[in-house]
């Protein structure tokens, strides 16, 4: 019989404050770095965004606001909230707190290289903050941040501001290399007894399936940077050709424009994926646990994120369809990108079947993996729009675009982020979060947002140009354009200030929060079945869990209770009589 | 059990801990072994690679499309010191090739001589590489110039190098990748590092052995790339 | 139990909105109706869906709300169900997917007819060039720009003497006649997008690249920059005129070509060497 200090002996276990909070190994500590930096760099760009929408609802009311500050602020929103909130806060966040819970383990396989990945992140983001206060500003070329205009004048920021934004990618893709490369060992290694992968969470086959994506993805994103450093900086030629820019001749020759799109969408469009594939895990056992019914169609809900992940990496050109590149690559990238869209929407019939006969208990995160759905419903379709070829011209690069991706992959993921976090703060705070104020966040910041985002799509479709600092006097637009504009913006203040709901709710609840039951929706997945609430260093106790069933035994006929914990061997009291 | 089967599997069908759930190990968990780790490493790194050629290629064929600039790809005429680079790295690979066999024999001597053999030769090529870079510069292939930004107003650096102005994209690439698989030789030297401080305790234990495998798959792994590499500038 | 009225009613009040709100497509200047044609397909089978799945959700969650004592069905797949969903989305798919690749299939075949006029863009102005009387445009080269010869035409070569520059924002074009728009960029990304003629396409720096349309409407129409190309941006404008033949063929003659322009600029160049060389006639100029 093993005593608790023999267990415990490969986990490094901190002495000092310090040791336990800030240089800490702990995957759960490291989560909360995770998601405390990601959430603080979010509200950034939150504010960012708030600044552009003054713009668009007023425009030339806010003089602080000139183009040059328009196009960056568009710029650090869109990379902030892709790269450095979303990818950040569900791997890193999500990723490094579930994995090890979900499966099992005590910790991440490598520990150190976790730690690690969170610095270099933080860092990451300390270099992107920092290009704020370099002369010219940070970089307003757009998240894209295509050359050749990125590093040409006639761009903000395309001094000082380029470089930095390109290096604290490549340090962030360091960071999530490290990552990445834990939660996938972590997966494949560290599972506990009996831990099959058919019988893990949906949430840890989206994160899983997302961090291996990831791998393949940066890698990209990488390369693209370190050229697009070298092209401004020692005047090589990887995607500039010869220009005459602000009227002189710059020295390049000959490089190539697309080159450059062509490496950042294949990362980009993954990227889309690595955001929305643990969202979709996670929606998943949101609405299973508060539906008390399995996932419907397990198997092809894990089939379809594999396939997702896999297809993804032969669709990217469908952001280029009018980029110029050789036209007749439209063919194959409109057919990929439409079969792509079977598997996603296999995952919506089954989410909706999951609902179907349940005994749906419509508590705060149901409504949001609710709200998800209805989002996610709406920014789907609207995406074969722009990826079926044809119908992409005449809408790409207006305001349509912007409508599909913010529904897709800004509200949709965030729904599920907020949904996740107000499923899972019992287990990670042992406490409970205000009803009350949680509905109210809720319902504006759901119908908010669906008030934002949904008119934008047909001004997309009247033809409204995007990334458009003024639309000034333009014959085809009416003043009803203007008008919703206002009303964007307004819409837009409210979900904005709605989310201070939010943080008041999480911190005041932290500390006065009523004690929360160790497992207060029944979830029948390990992460509930921790001996302590919060869970302590090393998860487990003196012994791991040995795990019998799949993560989704709930309202199994003849068993007692509506659900049984993955770790309740068959045969005990309550678990179901043999098929 | 094929990756099939494990997919295909109907685990609400099977509780308990029998037939597929067997697969783990009863004892409790770590330390782990790094061998995914690197295996997974190994794949981001060569996907690094692989998207470099991939752009290698793409842009050499840039420029051919009527009412184009014209084509300025020039192919590259690599000096013959890269040959003697090359080789050496051949040497280390094969250094750890014998360290990584004879660590499995239990022969500790050999394995010693191996490992450091392995790890010096990886300091002799990073030397030589950077004579090469150094030469090419000589040769007035300078990559580098003074007016680099490409914007009105003062350059940001400004570079000690020759204002020789050479747009051969292929260089830049092989500027590029080279500069890029050293820094990979670099990073192995620090784990080659890291093991060679355990490497001279008696006997070969077993962390040490796997140690002295992973260095050994890393070696080759970067011998891998650079022959493809060097494959593909010598061929283009 | 709300969440499920409140999902109902976002489902009516967005068809409401489709219905009721003044934005929608302008109206169509061009030929290309198909791309007007595979949109609002791709529209009614997507609306289809979006009633059809969020009704569907409100009505289970209406209906499967938690009650006392109620508890789930038990099922945990249900394969022939999956698979006909599937086969009925993959319709569907292949309902919007084909008109789409029709219309791309127009899209990037040129008609052998069509008339070539060059689009320019730099930050942040656009400016034309014509191919005159060869119907061949002359080459050029950002390496070639000088004041005088703002598009970088080769001088030498004959086919570019006959081409007629339009250098301000407005192009001519007649009515009902295919034109291939050719695009160049003299320093980063633009695009020419105008909205009712339906088509765009990127101007990339270093390579050509064409669409093609037949102006069906005369009319004034505003071009626009569709691709973020810096601080001016949303200031980079132009109007394409559609006319019929007659005034176009007027305003082409009002147009200067290439070859003109140089010499032009030859003379103002030599009257200016020679007033320099005699301070005394500096005045005149």
């Amino acid at each position: 019989m093993a005593t608790i200090a023999d267990d415990l002996r490969p986990l490094h276990h901190p002495k000092s404050w310090i040791g336990k909070y800030v240089w800490s190994q702990d995957h759960k500590v490291i989560a909360l770095q995770y998601a405390g930096t990601a959430i603080s760099v979010g509200i950034i760009a939150l504010v960012l965004s708030f600044m552009m929408r003054l713009q668009l609802g007023f425009p030339g009311r806010f003089h602080f606001i000139q183009p040059e500050n328009y196009l960056q602020f568009v710029t650090l929103h869109g990379m902030i909230m892709v790269v450095y909130l979303l990818t950040a806060l569900l791997l890193g966040g999500f990723g490094n707190y579930l994995i090890p819970l979900m499966v099992g383990a005590r910790d991440m396989v490598f520990p150190f290289v976790n730690m690690l990945s969170y610095w270099f992140y933080l860092l990451s983001v300390i270099v992107l903050l920092s290009s704020i206060f370099v002369p010219g500003g940070p970089t307003g070329g757009g998240w894209t941040l295509y050359p050749p205009q990125t590093i040409t004048g006639g761009t903000p920021g395309s001094n000082w501001g380029i470089i930095l934004m390109m290096v604290s990618l490549a340090i962030f893709i360091a960071a999530f290399t490290m990552g990445g490369l834990n939660y996938v060992t972590t997966v494949l290694q560290a599972r506990t007894k009996g831990m099959t992968l058919m019988r893990m969470p949906c949430s840890v086959w989206g994160i899983f399936v997302a961090s291996i994506m990831g791998l393949l993805a940066f890698p990209a994103l990488f390369v693209a940077a370190v050229m697009t450093i070298l092209d401004a900086v020692a005047g090589t030629s990887f995607f500039v050709p010869q220009i005459v820019s602000m009227g002189k001749l710059t020295q390049h020759v000959g490089g190539s424009p697309i080159l450059y799109q062509h490496l950042f969408w294949f990362f980009g469009h993954p990227e889309v994926y690595i955001v929305a594939l643990p969202a979709f895990g996670i929606v998943s056992d949101l609405i299973s646990v508060h539906a008390r019914k399995n996932i419907f169609g397990y198997r092809m809900m894990v089939w379809a994120i594999i396939i997702i992940g896999a297809l993804s990496f032969f669709v990217w050109a469908h952001h280029m369809y009018v980029s110029g590149m050789n036209p007749y690559f439209g063919f194959f990238f409109a057919t990929s990108t439409l079969i792509i869209a079977i598997p996603t929407a296999i995952k919506v019939y089954n989410w909706l079947l999951t609902l179907w006969r349940g005994d749906i208990h419509l508590r705060v995160p149901m409504l949001f993996a609710i709200a998800f759905l209805f989002t996610f419903i709406h920014g789907g379709l609207s995406g074969l729009f722009l990826g079926n070829v044809s119908v992409d011209v005449p809408l790409s690069d207006t305001f349509f675009v912007v409508g599909h991706f913010h529904m897709v992959m800004g509200v949709s993921p965030i729904l599920v982020i907020f949904g996740a976090i107000y499923h899972w703060y019992p287990k990670i705070t042992g406490r409970m979060w205000n009803e009350t104020l949680a509905r109210a966040h809720f319902w504006v910041t759901f119908l908010g947002a669906y008030a934002i985002f949904m008119p934008m799509h047909y001004i997309g479709i009247l033809g409204v140009p995007r990334r458009y600092y003024a639309l000034g006097e333009t014959a085809f637009i009416p003043p009803s354009v203007h008008y919703v504009n206002m009303g964007i913006t307004i819409a837009a203040g409210i979900v904005f200030a709605a989310q201070f709901l939010f943080f008041y709710n999480m911190i005041w609840s932290y500390f006065r929060g009523p004690k929360a039951d160790p497992n207060p929706w029944g979830g029948a997945s390990l992460e509930w079945q921790t001996p302590d609430t919060p869970p302590t260093h090393g998860n487990w106790g003196p012994r791991l869990p040995t795990v019998y069933r799949w993560a989704y035994d709930y309202s199994v006929p003849g068993a007692a209770h509506d659900f049984i914990p993955q770790n309740e061997p068959p045969g005990a009291a309550g678990s179901r009589a043999p098929a | 059990m094929s990756v099939f089967d494990t997919l295909t599997e109907k685990p609400w069908l099977t509780p308990g801990v029998a037939g597929a759930a067997r697969i783990q190990r009863d004892h409790e968990q770590g330390p782990w072994d790094r061998g995914i780790g690197l295996g997974l490493f190994l794949v981001v790194v060569g996907m690094i690679f692989a998207l470099a050629t991939m752009a290698y290629v793409m842009r050499m064929g840039h420029g051919v499309p009527a009412g184009s600039q014209g084509n300025d790809w020039r192919s590259l005429r690599l000096p013959p010191p890269l040959w003697v680079n090359t080789a050496i790295l051949v040497a280390s690979s094969l250094a750890f090739l014998i360290a990584d066999r004879s660590a499995r024999r239990g022969d500790a001597a050999t394995m010693r001589a191996g490992v450091i053999a392995g790890g010096l030769l990886g300091v002799a090529f990073l030397a030589g590489q950077i004579l090469l870079w150094r030469k090419l510069s000589d040769w007035g292939y300078v990559l580098l110039f003074t007016a680099g930004l490409c914007k009105v107003g003062d350059p940001l650096f400004t570079f000690p190098f020759p204002q020789t102005i050479l747009g051969n994209p292929a260089l830049a690439f092989f500027y590029l990748i080279s500069v890029l698989h050293g820094l990979h030789i670099v990073g192995g030297l620090v784990a080659w590092a890291l093991t060679a401080r355990h490497i001279f305790a008696g006997s070969i234990s077993a962390p040490v052995a796997r140690s002295v495998q992973l260095c050994a798959r890393y070696w080759h792994f970067l011998l891998f790339v650079w022959t493809v590499m060097m494959g593909l500038f010598v061929s283009t | 139990m709300i969440v499920a009225i409140v999902i109902a009613a976002l489902v009516l009040g967005s068809l409401l909105f489709h219905w009721l709100s003044p934005w929608w497509m302008t109206p169509l200047a061009s030929n290309w109706g198909s791309i007007d044609t595979a949109l609002i397909i791709t529209m009614w089978i997507c609306a289809v869906a979006f009633v059809a799945l969020n009704l569907f959700m409100a009505l289970t969650i209406w209906r499967y709300r938690h009650r006392p004592g109620s508890r789930a069905h038990y099922e945990p797949e249900n394969s022939r169900l999956e698979k006909r969903l599937t086969l009925w989305t993959a319709l569907g798919i292949a309902g919007m997917l084909a008109p789409g690749l029709l219309a791309w299939n127009q899209y990037v075949t040129v008609p052998a007819d069509a008339a070539v006029v060059e689009a320019n863009g730099e930050q942040w102005r656009w400016s034309f060039r014509l191919p005159g009387r060869d119907g061949v445009l002359g080459t050029a080269e950002p390496a070639r720009i000088t004041a005088d010869n703002a598009f970088g035409l080769n001088p030498d070569d004959p086919y570019g003497r006959d081409d007629l520059i339009v250098d301000t924002a407005e192009l001519h074009l007649p009515v009902n006649r295919p034109v291939k728009m050719v695009l160049r960029s003299k320093d980063v990304l633009h695009d020419f997008y105008v909205p009712e003629f339906r088509a765009k396409m990127d101007l990339v720096p270093g390579i050509v690249t064409y669409f093609w349309l037949t102006p069906t409407q005369k009319g004034s129409f505003d071009i626009l920059c569709a691709e973020l190309c810096g601080t001016g941006h949303s200031q980079m404008r132009g109007t394409v005129v559609v006319e019929d033949e007659a005034s176009y063929r007027k305003w082409l003659g009002d147009q200067m070509t290439f070859g003109q322009m140089m010499a032009q600029a030859g003379e103002g160049r030599t009257r200016l060497a020679r007033a320099d060389a005699n301070p005394s006639k500096r005045v005149a100029r």
